[in-house]
């Protein structure tokens, strides 16, 4: 025999049985969907047997598996999260609650979404980073009777439950403070997060747009988009923007990691006293910087409350079997979270009543 | 019976992918259902694609890092194409294959002629063309970014439903015909020939009266059009095109060509190990998901399995130069022992 023709030969042989292997796994699959149980409903895609009557599941007795999505399992937020998850499924002890980390890569999402519905877990919290690219991937969970909730990123498909507290209100009230604090008079810029998130991330919308309807005295400058919701690249962008506009007296930024970087950027320009900086979510650094007065103002929206409501929500669909299989909702039921403007007048109120303390200790060292 | 050393490489790859489906499928129970082995094909296509791109720098002896900023901006263009112009998809694959291919041309002319160095200039370029993406990306009136998703039905029969229930997507067979195809260009082409001469010994090649530059501008040509395709493919699945498209592709590709078995020095290796490798990345990837280990392992893991497919390359060629020796020396001793 030639050389090499035998080797050849062999690596054929086993490409034919890989590809068998995977043949029989499907021919395996399509048997099992066939073999569904009488008087249920029987998901094809997944496999996944639903009982026909309106019923949820016993998440007291029965094993239940809930994935939280999130953009990156990176910072403050994602602990008070976890504290929050911990909290509630404490009385839970058959729930396992896995943090799947997209590393900010909405295609990561998607691959998440898709592998949920293929494992057939009892529901998916997620904050969407890209609305239309996880418009598909949620809708097939949703049709799966597995509920889907969104959290202060929305996805473009109609879904079980979209949870937030930092948008379009939220800007308007920054518009509002900062206003009352300059006499409604100034110039303005504000910081944005990722450009794939403006869609649904309003709050930089709605601060320019309350500025436009209310506050003529304003100037309105520019608004820049921050990768990553990065504080380095907030700072570069700051630093940009005073070059461009040394008159600016005002910056809105749709989080406070951005806020931070654009301190940063302020500081460095020797402006502290020209230009307020507001934050957004009411994060342990940014009260510390309002305490300090490097920071002027931020909202304060209960990152622990948001969280455990979303979880208590998938947990009540899950025990009742709602979805959009089961409930058809023509759009998206909204759950607005309350925000709470936050200056150096009530930031010591705010540090001792959040749950900041627990979930970041070491921030208040 | 000899057994070449490629081939043994070959074999390893293919044993890492069966290794790896045995495992997940003994313990896991969703492995082998026909909708994860589906969802599987699909995303391995879409780096498999790069990778199999990819390839024809890496054979050649260099890299290309602008893969990733090719998808970007293919993939924002792709569906402008469709939302703005009203294209189908069947124009707009060939179009974004074509525009791709552009792409690398500018990348293999900026090396093979003006003869800066892969890394920097596909460095350079990519970010270039990672600009020229988020530059396109929609706006309303007020300048914000906004996400248009494609609704044209021949865009989206490529990526969004398979080809039948629970059955293949269409992207998975592009793929696998592409890399078909371009494993007989690399075999059975003088080009094919030529872009492992280059990859074996630059120098020796050119004294041999081959055109380098030219065989070089073609092969990143190849690799920028597999982008391109690839980009097509991926919004065709997303049905968008987020600006954070192609993020990282460039290192998963490289990593799935030198797992695969293409060594990174250049000389050795075909589109098939680029899929074997892809395929075995995804496979890794899947199960990972499915034991339910939390998601930051993935990239530990990742790491991991692309050290030690380069110490396992850079000990197998230590291993194949010795065979080779010992070869040589025995073809020289016979002879004098025959006389």
């Amino acid at each position: 025999m030639k050389k090499g023709k035998t080797s050849r030969i062999l690596a054929v042989l086993l490409a034919v049985l890989m590809v068998g292997v995977f043949g029989l796994g499907m021919a395996a699959c399509e048997k099992e969907s066939t073999d569904a149980d009488k008087g249920a409903t029987s998901d094809e895609d997944t496999g996944i047997t639903r009982p026909d009557s309106f019923a949820g599941k016993d998440i007291l007795t029965e094993d239940t598996t809930i994935w939280y999505i999130t953009l990156s399992t990176a910072g403050v937020t994602n602990r008070m999260a976890k504290l929050a998850f911990d909290y509630v499924i404490k009385y839970y002890p058959n729930i396992k609650l896995v943090m799947q980390d997209a590393q900010y890569n909405p295609e990561q999402q998607v691959t998440f979404l898709n592998e949920a519905l293929t494992q057939g877990v009892d529901a998916v919290m997620i904050e969407a980073m890209d609305p239309g690219a996880t418009q598909g991937p949620v809708e097939a969970l949703e049709a799966a009777g597995i509920p889907v909730i969104t959290i202060n990123l929305n996805t473009f498909a109609t879904h079980s439950l979209h949870i937030q507290g930092n948008d379009y209100y939220s800007g308007k009230e920054a518009a509002d403070v900062l206003a009352a604090a300059t006499d409604g008079k100034g110039v303005a810029v504000s910081v944005d997060g990722p450009q794939q998130q403006a869609e649904t991330n309003r709050m930089c919308v709605g601060f320019q747009e309350q500025l436009a309807e209310k506050y003529p005295g304003i100037e309105f400058k520019e608004n820049v988009y921050t990768d990553n919701w990065d504080a380095a690249v907030a700072q570069t962008n700051m630093a940009t923007l005073i070059q461009k506009y040394p008159d600016i007296t005002m910056v809105y930024c749709a989080s406070d990691d951005l806020a931070n970087g654009v301190v940063s950027a302020v500081k460095a320009a020797g402006k502290q006293d020209q230009i307020k900086v507001y934050g957004s979510m009411g994060m342990p650094d940014a009260l510390k910087r309002i305490q300090e007065g490097t920071q002027f103002g931020t909202y304060f929206s209960d990152n622990y409350i948001e969280m455990s409501t979303a979880l208590y929500q998938a947990l009540y669909f899950i025990q009742n079997g709602i979805s959009m299989k089961t409930m058809n909702y023509p759009a998206t039921p909204l759950l607005d979270q309350p925000t709470t403007p936050v200056t150096k007048d009530n930031v010591d109120l705010i540090i001792e009543t959040s749950h900041w303390k627990e979930a970041d200790p070491d921030a208040w060292k | 019976m000899r057994i070449k050393s490629q081939s043994i490489r070959r074999l390893v790859a293919v044993g890492l992918v069966l290794a790896l489906v045995v495992i997940f499928a003994i313990t896991t129970p969703t492995f082998f259902g026909a909708r994860n082995i589906s969802i599987l094909l699909k995303d391995s296509a879409y780096l498999g694609l790069v990778a199999c791109g990819m390839a024809f720098p890496m054979i050649g002896g260099g890299i290309d890092l602008s893969v990733g900023g090719i998808v970007c901006a293919v993939g924002i263009i792709s569906v402008h194409l469709s939302y703005d112009f009203g294209l189908s998809g069947y124009a707009i694959i060939f179009i974004a294959t074509l525009a791709g291919a552009a792409f690398g041309l500018l990348n293999g002319i900026i090396v093979a002629k003006v003869g800066l160095t892969e890394f920097v200039a596909t460095l350079a370029s990519g970010f270039l063309f990672l600009g020229l993406g988020r530059a396109l990306v929609f706006k309303d009136a007020g300048g914000r970014a906004v996400t248009r998703a494609v609704s044209s039905e021949s865009y989206l029969s490529f990526g969004k439903n398979p080809l039948w229930e629970n059955g293949w997507y269409l992207i998975t067979f592009v793929w696998i015909v592409v890399a078909v195809g371009l494993y007989i260009v690399l075999k059975k082409t003088k080009f094919g020939l030529y872009t492992y001469a280059i990859g074996s010994n630059d120098k020796a090649a050119k004294m041999s009266g081959v055109d380098t530059t030219k065989i070089k501008i073609i092969g990143f040509i190849i690799s920028g059009a597999c982008a391109g395709l690839a980009a097509f493919l991926v919004t065709a699945n997303l049905t968008s095109s987020p600006a954070a498209l192609g993020d990282g592709y460039e290192f998963k590709a490289i990593a799935a060509c030198v797992v695969g078995g293409i060594m990174l020095g250049g000389g050795k290796g075909d589109t098939i190990n680029a899929l074997l490798g892809a395929l075995f990345m995804t496979i890794i990837l899947n199960g990972i998901y499915k034991f339910g280990l939390d998601s930051t392992f993935v990239y530990i893991i990742q790491g991991l399995i692309i050290l030690l497919a380069t110490a396992f390359d850079s000990q197998f060629a230590k291993f194949a130069a010795k065979r080779r020796l010992k070869e040589q020396r025995l073809s020289d001793i016979t002879p004098a022992s025959a006389s």
